[in-house]
Parts: C-alpha cells; structure tokens; sequence
C-alpha cells in the first residue's frame, strides 16, 4: 500500500541520526502525551503518567517501524500503540481490586432445569430440552479453562480482568470464549437448535 | 448456584451470534488505527472493515481501547 508522503517523512526523520532524529522523537512524544491526555483526563492520570507512557511508546515505536504498513496515517498508527501500552497499564492497576468471587473455578457454571411447567407447554418443554442439552454440552465439552472465561464472562467480568486473574492475555481469553461459544452453537444445531430457534425460545 | 435466567438469556446471544470467522483482538488491534480514521473522517465502514467493527460490538476491552484512541486522536492535527 503506498505510503502518505507525511508518513514518509516521518519514518526517514525517526530512520535518521542526530537533530534530524532528535527533533522527530521530541515531536513524536509531544503529540503522543497530548494525545494521551486528551484520551485519559478525567480517569485519574496525571501528566506524568502520560509522559511516562509517551516515552515507552517512542521507544518501542522505533522497534516497530519495519511493521508500519502505510494503512492508517503513520501518527494514527504511532498513537494506537501508546493507547494500548496505557490501557494495559491502568488495567493493571484497576482491576488489582476485581472480587475472584465473579471468577470462581468454572464449576458453578451451572445450569438449574426447571421443571415441566403448565404455562405455555409446548415452548416450555423445548426451553427445558434446551436447557437440558445445554448443561451436558458445558459439563462435557467444554474445557475447564473455557467453563472459567465463559462464566466470567456471564458474571460481567471483561476479557481483560479474567485474563488477569487467570495470568492469560485478553487474546488468549476471547479466543476461549469464542471457540467455546462455536462448540456449543455447533452440538446445539446437531440436535436441531438452529441460532433463531434459540433466540426465540428464551427472548 | 445456578446461573440466573439473564445470565442464561446473555449465554443463548452469545451462542446464536457467533461467526466461525470473527477477528480476535490481536487481529483487531493491528486494524484499529485505520478503523479510527475510517471513523473520524465519517467514511462508510467498507467490507474489509466489516471484521473491525463486528469485534469492537463483541469485545467491551477492544471497544474502550477504541474509544480512547479516537479521544486521543481528535485535536492531533493541532498538535
């Protein structure tokens, strides 16, 4: 993909040695700490947190430059990454107090059947045979480590803190989730629960 | 203790709504500066960017993180 012309000069002067390189990093951590405080005022981040942030993202910037493929304007790209490096450090520090009770070993991921109900019983017996497909598909497909992201998911626990409190990565933990939520549509529609059969049941 | 009857309503959803082919976050992540100014320029997500979006509507931790680079980015050209 060609690359803006801006983008290009910006990649030569942070290539480059001596002013033209000093002056292209000053620059560079200058828009990023604006950046950073425009993003996190009011969150409880102080300028030197911002600086601090801004001056780890230059330097692993220029580790990545190989990797900027001219898809978004280079200023655009160099502020993502100092977005993510200061998201995962306030997440570290937020979620240090997130209660372990929303996240306990997965087996309470559990589902109560009712019993046969008079209301309604034709939509109800397929509620129950629903549920009932769906607690021996989760007690017997799924892994243990899926059963854990999944129910901290349902308990309103981000990708983030379960990966937190489970010393996985927000990745690791959506592709769990993910995979797990593939699984159960898969064995559901092996018995003839299609995605709007479902939906409709339980709306 | 069981799960509640939301909590199994927000299961049926996440079952029924899944893609074989969603983006996952890293995948996201290397997107997301693009997606922004897709965003901030008010283009019509396109596509190829149809992915992004869908991740960011399933991923609250991808979807916060966006927001806070377009925060960061309105105001760079003044910068």
């Amino acid at each position: 993909m060609a690359m803006e012309s801006d983008s290009e000069n910006w990649i030569a002067d942070l290539r480059a040695t001596g002013e033209q390189q000093a002056e292209a990093l000053a620059k560079l951590n200058k828009i990023l700490v604006g950046g950073l405080r425009r993003s996190f005022q009011g969150k409880g981040v102080d300028q030197a947190f911002c600086e601090d942030i801004a001056q780890e993202s230059v330097l692993k910037i220029l580790e990545k430059l190989d990797q900027f493929e001219g898809r978004s304007r280079f200023t655009t790209w160099a502020m993502s990454i100092a977005i993510r490096r200061a998201v995962s450090e306030l997440r570290k520090k937020r979620y240090q107090n997130v209660s372990l009770n929303q996240l306990s070993d997965g087996e309470q991921l559990e589902i109560d059947v009712p019993d046969q109900s008079a209301e309604q019983p034709e939509q109800a017996e397929e509620r129950r045979n629903v549920l009932l497909k769906l607690k021996e598909l989760i007690e017997g497909k799924l892994s243990h480590k899926q059963r854990v992201a999944l129910q901290g998911g349902l308990n309103g626990m981000t990708v983030d803190e379960v990966a937190l409190h489970t010393g996985s990565n927000r990745n690791a933990v959506y592709k769990l989730i993910h995979d797990a939520r593939q699984k159960l549509k898969r064995e559901l529609e092996k018995d003839g629960y299609d995605a709007p059969t479902i939906q409709s049941l339980f709306s | 203790m069981p799960i509640t009857d939301e909590q199994i309503k927000a299961l049926v959803n996440m079952i029924a709504s899944v893609q074989p082919d969603e983006l996952d976050c890293d995948a996201c992540s290397q997107h997301i500066a693009e997606f922004a100014e897709t965003q901030l320029l008010g283009k019509t997500v396109d596509e190829s960017q149809q992915a992004i979006q869908t991740h960011l509507e399933n991923c609250h931790c991808c979807q916060a993180e966006f927001n806070d680079l377009l925060a960061a980015l309105k105001g760079i050209e003044e910068e």
